[in-house]
């Protein structure tokens, strides 16, 4: 059943300089349905699309709030996102019980980078299978951050992360320039496009499957679902798709190891050793969005 | 702690012999002396100690004052003691109370100023982050029934605004525009509360000239104050602290009081 | 009044048996000395990480100690009871005031923070606003004031992620009466009054005591001064013995003029209570908060 012989155990490297184990959880995040971050000078923005897991099922939540000046969106194992959100609002609640401040945005990602890291090292464990776009705004601005299971996290102008986020990731890379100037009303209008790029082309976005996580400046993290994103949605409706080719981010790009894996090439497959196949049955897709 | 006397039934230290008597272990139940069979005691009374400090705000800026002198109960002990720390260009403290408490809590907010500069991510402690801190610190100290004995005065510019707290050795905090400690918020805060009342944008200058007029003021009332005294002022420039500082008193008509003695 | 000092190793041995239950186990009377009051504290504590390097776990050499002898230890790093000569509480003064109406309810404060005969503050209010709908005003030892508040705050924002919604008025009362009753052994010295919107919409007022006895009333006056307010209320609002009562319900307008009269009478009698009011109205349409100066000698 192996797939190689060193990747039992998170604490064994293979003859590559690689751990197969952190990269295995890295693809976990792959098997979530896409999320997108951005920012302006004022507004740090997260749209998601949801995916409901059968058709009995109603959509899964893919943004979590944290605090009021923080807020996360998920791609990967939601129980794990879980975990991880729990633990973010309790370091947000000690910062101002103790400081009567907002807990910086740097502050809070770098704790969780030093909480991933853990299980990326100890025997017997297995590294979150979760990824997370943080959007938030402190006395620095607002930020995107992304954190990945290999306990990496990158300080981003825009991301996206998920399953064919690459297709975002271009439409991002074109726009990039323009976000800084952004008002608030374009910066969802650029969100909402790159998150449709990356939908196959017999989906849309609708008011159901798509979410909208905005701060910033004098204003507290607040969720758009449901009947509340429709005037957003309005707004790119009836748009040219420009999308890039689909099942592009799919495909291996380079074969860079977790410790160098750049945030643009969050897609980087293991060369040498066999790669993980796609998710085998629905039951494994249920547990991720 | 009783110790009934040297050389007779009492002990010499905790635990120690008794004169003529062998080393007891502990544990020997036939050593137990009353100070022994009581609670556990802490000193708890100061020992060297500072006197007030003073706050003020003024447009665009704060000004704090204490004077140097560590009293040994009634004696002068330390005549050029700092009682005031620079947290940052924008945060300032100022400590009255036992000094050697002081100096713990100095070196705790250091290390932890160290620890903050670590992060190296351009955020420091702020006057009301700081503020903040020293309520929950003081307050679990005295939770823990184990105090720190100081009042403490945290001072600084916080985006553009003066800031000025108060913190005592039980975690009773507030903000206020004009704060004294000590013999201070009788003698001073009222002359203080006066003078802010009159002109509430005071300059920078007029703001030292009202803390020096209450020092020297202190410093005829107050028998445990000195007339050196150290002065930190934080406006959006930076905070800058100058020491020695001395307040000069005329004690020419002191002989025309009479019928006190 | 040493009662605790007999039966002090029975005490001890008690601490072991509830070891699991308590951090912490801690009795203090006072007794009078020279006109002051000297808090003598005995602290029982189990320290997590004990002092003690005979590799025994925290109950071992816990009753190790009671066996032993007492001087086990020196006096820092003493799993023996401390004592202690300080006082852990203030009284810093202050008077709040609620009053329920049909569908509002108003709560007001002093703004005074005094301690002994100096004021510390004159612009300090005891009032919080802790919902949209539900203000709590809470005085006494201003240092619990402010940890309880902090905690309150932290509780309400878990509420918040956990259920979705913001915490209704009724469920932060039951809530606050739990937090002090866990306190019952070292209380928080304050006295709270929650105001907010019943789930019906009406108004209502909790009292509680400092640890955590609550009931829901129709008007409370708490703090300094709320001996003086309360039987003042209990006739106007209360209509006790009062021959011609008014017909109709409390309006708002008629509350609002009430709680005035109460804080300007009360300012004239008590030190502790002055320099300004602050006073909340609470409606289905949120709060609209007031203040005026009062007498500030």
């Amino acid at each position: 059943m192996f797939r190689n012989q060193y990747d039992n155990d998170v604490t064994v490297w293979s003859p590559q300089g690689r751990i197969h184990q952190i990269e295995y959880a890295m693809e976990a995040v792959k098997q979530g349905s896409a999320t997108v971050g951005l920012k302006s000078k004022t507004h740090a923005i997260l749209v998601a699309l949801k995916r409901a897991p059968s058709e009995l099922s109603a959509h899964q939540k893919k943004i979590i709030p944290i605090d009021d000046h923080v807020g996360v969106s998920i791609a990967g194992l939601t129980a794990d996102a879980r975990l991880l959100s729990n633990f973010m609002r309790a370091e947000c609640l000690d910062s101002r019980y103790a400081y009567d401040q907002p807990l910086p945005i740097s502050r809070l990602v770098g704790s969780i980078g030093s909480k991933s890291q853990i299980p990326t090292q100890r025997y017997g464990r297995r590294p979150f299978g979760v990824g997370l776009l943080v959007a938030g705004y402190d006395s620095m601005g607002p930020h995107i951050y992304q954190t990945c299971p290999s306990a990496n996290y990158y300080d981003c102008k825009c991301m996206a992360i998920g399953a064919r986020s690459q297709s975002a990731r271009t439409y991002l890379e074109k726009y990039i320039s323009k976000f800084g100037e952004c008002t608030l009303e374009e910066l969802v209008k650029h969100g909402l496009r790159a998150l449709r790029d990356t939908l196959p082309s017999e989906v849309e976005l609708t008011t159901k499957n798509c979410s909208l996580g905005i701060v910033g400046k004098d204003m507290d993290f607040t969720i758009y679902d449901d009947d509340a994103v429709t005037q957003y949605l309005a707004m790119v409706e009836g748009e040219d798709k420009d999308r890039g080719s689909p099942g592009e981010g799919e495909q291996a790009e380079d074969a860079a190891s977790p410790m160098e894996v750049l945030p643009e090439d969050g897609q980087a497959a293991p060369p040498a050793d066999p790669a993980p196949g796609a998710p085998e049955g629905e039951d494994q897709q249920a547990m991720e969005h | 702690m009783a110790t009934e006397n040297i050389l007779g039934t009492g002990e010499l230290w905790r635990n120690g012999p008794a004169p003529g008597s062998l080393y007891q272990f502990p544990g020997n139940q036939s050593s137990q002396t009353s100070s022994q069979i009581g609670p556990a005691k802490r000193t708890m009374a100061p020992t060297v100690t500072g006197t007030s400090v003073l706050g003020l705000k003024f447009d665009g800026g704060v000004i704090i004052a204490a004077d140097m002198l560590g009293s040994y109960g009634s004696l002068a002990r330390y005549r050029n003691l700092s009682r005031i720390l620079k947290i940052n260009d924008s945060t300032v403290i100022g400590c009255g109370g036992d000094y050697a408490d002081f100096q713990y809590l100095k070196s705790t907010i250091n290390q932890r100023v160290i620890d903050e500069e670590c992060w190296d991510d351009g955020f420091q402690y702020t006057p009301k982050s700081l503020f903040s801190w020293m309520t929950r610190f003081m307050y679990n100290r005295r939770s823990n029934f184990d105090p720190l004995w100081n009042t403490t005065v945290v001072s600084g510019i916080e985006d553009g605004q003066p800031f000025l707290g108060y913190v005592d050795k039980i975690g009773v905090a507030y903000e206020a525009p004009t704060v004294a400690s000590g013999y201070g918020s009788y003698i001073a805060l009222p002359l203080l509360r006066d003078a802010y009342a009159k002109n509430p944008n005071m300059t920078m200058a007029e703001a030292e000239q009202q803390i020096e007029r209450c020092m020297k003021v202190l410093f005829y009332r107050d028998a445990r104050s000195l007339n050196k005294f150290e002065v930190a002022v934080v406006t959006k420039d930076g905070a800058m602290i100058r020491s020695n500082i001395e307040a000069k008193a005329n004690w020419e008509i002191a002989h025309l009081i009479k019928g006190y003695e | 009044m040493n009662f605790n000092l007999r039966g002090r190793k029975k005490n001890k041995l008690m601490v072991c048996t509830i070891l699991h239950c308590f951090k912490s186990f801690l009795l203090f009377y006072f007794f009078s000395y020279k006109q002051e009051v000297v808090y003598h504290v005995i602290f029982f504590e189990i320290r997590r990480n004990s002092h003690c390097h005979d590799g025994l776990n925290i109950t071992d050499s816990y009753i190790m100690s009671v066996l032993a002898a007492p001087g086990l230890g020196d006096t820092y790093g003493s799993d023996r009871p401390k004592e202690v000569y300080f006082s852990p509480y203030a009284q810093n003064g202050g008077t709040t005031l609620a009053v329920a109406g049909n569908d509002f309810s108003v709560i007001a404060s002093d703004t005074r923070l005094s301690e002994g005969f100096s004021i510390h503050s004159r612009t300090n209010p005891k009032t919080v606003q802790l919902t949209g709908n539900t203000v709590l005003a809470s005085c006494g030892f201003f240092g619990d004031v402010l940890t309880l508040v902090k905690i309150l705050k932290a509780r309400l924002k878990i509420y918040e992620q956990d259920h979705h919604q913001k915490m209704s008025t009724t469920a932060i009362s039951a809530m606050l009466s739990t937090m002090l009753y866990h306190k019952r052994f070292f209380p928080y010295y304050t006295d709270n009054i929650v105001a907010g919107l019943d789930n019906e919409g009406r108004g209502c007022v909790y009292s509680f005591d400092p640890v955590g006895s609550y009931e829901r009333e129709s008007f409370r006056a708490g703090g300094s001064a709320s001996s003086m307010m309360q039987p003042y209320l209990d006739n106007r609002i209360g209509h006790r013995n009062n021959p011609n009562p008014p017909k109709g319900p409390l309006t708002k307008e008629q509350a609002v003029k009430l709680i005035k009269d109460a804080f300007i009478a009360a300012t004239e009698r008590d030190i502790y209570t002055g320099d300004g009011v602050v006073i909340h109205v609470i409606t289905k349409d949120g709060i609209e908060t007031e203040s005026f100066g009062l007498r500030n000698d």
